[in-house]
């Protein structure tokens, strides 16, 4: 063999090489952030050693960060930045009363598959850690609702512990502890965009990494300044509206269509902008014709709320605003 | 990283993956191991980014990383994966079957690791002597006499003639 025969033949043999996943970015940059939470959870073991050891009176408010842009005293703890798109793949869940085998499927939208069938919804998160999840069709004798999966209900935020994901509720506390799991295959009887692995679109990273700043002169909203009714304010012949509740469910209509969903506003603060970070999800609904307002999609891909004077403002992931509201 | 450092890695990825995922299909033989393999290094890079200031650099760097980790594994010799189901033996003839490609596959993975990458920078990516030996850290003699010796054994292994591989002669290492 010459030299020129094994150039062929190496090229030859490399064309069998496989072609690289779509995500590797992606997942290697997850991997990078796992890697730094363990150095610094190393770090904060060997502080708590020499704190041991030493006897110094280190209180817990010098290791605490330091308190991000917008932040009150009852505020929970801030996250630190995530990156949503590691959710981005198939989770064996492990949460009280989870059967062994149930799936967590992430990626534009949300697949739980559970014995008795898959159950699909929305999910929303941000570089802020928030998170929120809703549940709006199942199959198969799944007549679940987002109440009916309480580690997804409560989940309002989310972190990555190793190669686990953690979802979280308001408060911090962990509602479900995630593994990476393999794709469970093809199944005779579920449809394969359920069981298929999940591919990172550019799409998928405008929606979850978008981190645009709330526009200038805009106040940003709160959990309180949002509840309540509102209106459009080009109102149109048709009635749309949205309702937001305190139990993080609104309820409202494009005009002729009734729908209703789930919403919260983050916590990331300096994560997100200048604070205001909306979260939102949609159900179904009809498709009845009529001068609509489209509100479940102004919802579901909202990344921020502000005020502008008494009007609520609604912008989307990459900065530009979607929808003006004002009480009604 | 910053955003602007996290989506030029990103262009990064995109642009080079297939090429060192081929590089390192070679180095290892195994798509798996491969994909291991580029996994680690772009780890590696992604942890200096910021000081891997053009593509080509950059390339340079994870290529280096990756054949340097690939032979530390093969020193440790890790025990990294358990068969727990019984897998099928091949076909008696599958080996009579070989293309030459594949008896090149072979005759390149029969090879010591640190031999295996001095032919496939030198013969696959076509880097010098000189760059080999700086991609590898080692002197350009050391390159000259592996290049030299990893192609006798190949060519000895290659020099018993296979039924059925008419694709081309390979022995004596003349077509």
């Amino acid at each position: 063999m010459n030299d020129d025969q094994l150039r062929v033949h190496l090229d030859r043999q490399a064309d069998l090489a496989p072609v690289p996943t779509p995500d590797l970015a992606e997942r290697v940059l997850q991997r990078r952030s796992a890697s730094r939470r363990r150095r610094a959870g190393l770090l904060g073991t060997a502080i708590a050693i020499v704190v041991l050891l030493t006897g110094v009176p280190l209180t817990m408010a010098a290791l605490r960060p330091t308190p991000t842009v917008g932040a009150s005293p009852s505020s929970p703890p801030p996250r630190a930045q995530q990156n949503p798109l590691g959710l981005f793949g198939f989770w064996s869940v492990d949460a009280p009363d989870v059967d062994d085998g149930v799936l967590l499927r992430l990626d534009s939208r949300l697949v739980v598959l559970l014995g008795c069938g898959p159950v699909e919804g929305q999910w929303q998160a941000n570089v802020g850690g928030d998170f929120l999840a809703g549940v709006s069709s199942w199959s198969g004798s799944c007549s679940t609702t987002t109440a009916g999966l309480p580690w997804l209900a409560e989940a309002a935020g989310f972190e990555f512990d190793g190669a686990d994901a953690v979802l979280l509720d308001a408060t911090g506390t962990p509602t479900a502890r995630l593994h990476l799991s393999a794709p469970p295959g093809p199944s005779p009887d579920m449809w394969p965009g359920y069981t298929e692995p999940p591919v990172v679109t550019d799409a998928d990273r405008q929606r979850f990494t978008g981190n645009p700043a709330l526009p200038a002169g805009l106040r940003p909203a709160t959990t309180d300044t949002m509840i309540g009714r509102w209106i459009p304010v080009d109102n149109p012949d048709s009635t749309p509206f949205v309702t937001f509740s305190d139990d993080r469910s609104w309820t409202g209509s494009d005009g002729c269509n009734g729908i209703a969903g789930r919403w919260q506003i983050g916590t990331g603060g300096a994560q997100i902008g200048t604070g205001g970070a909306l979260l939102g999800t949609t159900g179904a609904q009809t498709l009845i014709g009529c001068d609509y307002r489209p509100i479940g999609a102004w919802l579901s891909t909202t990344a921020l709320a502000g005020f502008d004077g008494d009007t609520l403002v609604l912008v989307g992931p990459d900065g530009n605003e979607i929808g003006r509201l004002k009480a009604g | 990283m910053s955003r602007d450092s996290d989506e030029s890695f990103r262009a990064f990825v995109t642009t080079w993956s297939p090429g060192l995922l081929r590089t390192a299909f070679l180095l290892t033989g195994d798509d798996g191991h491969a994909e291991d393999l580029v996994q680690a290094a772009l780890l590696k890079a992604s942890q200096r980014w910021r000081r891997l200031d053009n593509p080509e650099a950059a390339y340079s760097y994870v290529r280096t990383v990756m054949v340097n980790t690939h032979i530390g594994w093969h020193r440790r010799r890790r025990v990294t994966e358990h068969l727990v189901g019984d897998v099928a033996a091949p076909p008696p003839a599958a080996h009579e079957q070989f293309s030459a490609v594949e008896r090149t596959a072979a005759a390149l993975a029969a090879l010591p690791p640190g031999m295996r990458a001095v032919l496939v920078l030198r013969y696959y990516d076509d880097l010098s002597e000189a760059q080999a030996a700086a991609a590898l850290g080692c002197s350009v003699g050391n390159i000259k006499s592996q290049t030299s010796r990893g192609l006798d054994r190949m060519r000895r292994f290659l020099a018993v003639p296979a039924a059925g591989a008419d694709e081309v002669n390979v022995s004596k290492g003349k077509q």
